[in-house]
């Protein structure tokens, strides 16, 4: 199976909050780290260099306190429209993978779309769109106010 | 939530995902990431399905050369054995019965 058929990750959420504000939740690292990780997941650690080219690394902890790391680069970053970066997990032999998030202002609010690849199967794919779901509503907690 | 032990190895192996941990676990000991490939899940996911095995005392992880290993703790299973073995007397008694009614040779009710 190819990737093509496998497919990319996509999610759009919509904040009802203006793109500055939540580009700022996913670009200043003390904007990040309290909704970072899956529900049920704390980051104890998000440390990045925001440029292009520059290093990002984060320590999530689960229900029974066990610590996962994961780290990437900056790839492209264009202020209030988007930000690319490579995701890791730490442990050895995890794949790399692509993320690109988009901004788009709509009306007072913000669209973000969120896409990540490859995949090695259609099912880790859905996996990690369940993890990064959550995530993303975790935001919207921490953006406060109602998703639309 | 379910508090005393026998509850929680249930509750523990009634998801198809865990019992094929369990499964794999059989087989040898692996790393989180090892399992998280062929389950083709995120590394959270199988991060909180170990979490809830480890809690029901059947997954013991323990580290070693920077990797988190987990280990298959198979003693819950002996009560689960022991809880099912009450009723072994019912299936085996319907077998004997089968066996019985085929040997009459009826294989179809008169």
């Amino acid at each position: 199976m190819t990737n093509e058929d496998i497919g990319e990750l996509e999610i759009l959420q919509r904040y009802p909050h203006p793109v500055d504000a939540v580009f700022k939740a996913w670009s200043d690292p003390s904007e990040v780290k309290p909704w970072w990780g899956p529900r049920g997941f704390s980051a104890t650690t998000f440390a990045c260099d925001f440029r292009e080219g520059g290093a990002w690394h984060a320590v999530i902890v689960g229900p029974e306190g066990e610590p996962l790391g994961q780290s990437g680069r900056y790839t492209r970053i264009e202020t209030d429209k988007v930000i690319a970066f490579t995701f890791k997990w730490d442990d050895a032999g995890s794949p790399e993978t692509d993320v690109t998030v988009e901004f788009e202002a709509q009306g007072a609010g913000t669209l973000v779309t969120f896409r990540q690849a490859p995949f090695s199967s259609d099912r880790s794919r859905r996996s990690h769109e369940e993890g990064w779901q959550e995530c993303l509503d975790r935001l919207s907690g921490h953006l406060g106010g109602a998703v639309t | 939530m379910a508090t005393d032990q026998l509850s929680r190895t249930f509750a523990a192996l009634a998801d198809p995902t865990r019992r094929a941990i369990l499964s794999r676990l059989a087989r040898g000991d692996a790393t989180v990431s090892d399992l998280a490939e062929p389950f083709e899940m995120s590394l959270p996911s199988i991060s909180k399905h170990l979490s809830v095995l480890e809690r029901a005392g059947l997954v013991k992880k323990s580290r070693s050369r920077q990797q988190r290993w987990c280990r298959i703790e198979a003693r819950p299973l002996r009560d689960v054995h022991e809880w099912a073995e009450v009723y072994r007397t019912f299936w085996e008694d319907s077998l004997m019965k089968l066996g019985e009614h085929l040997e009459k040779g009826g294989t179809h009710d008169q």
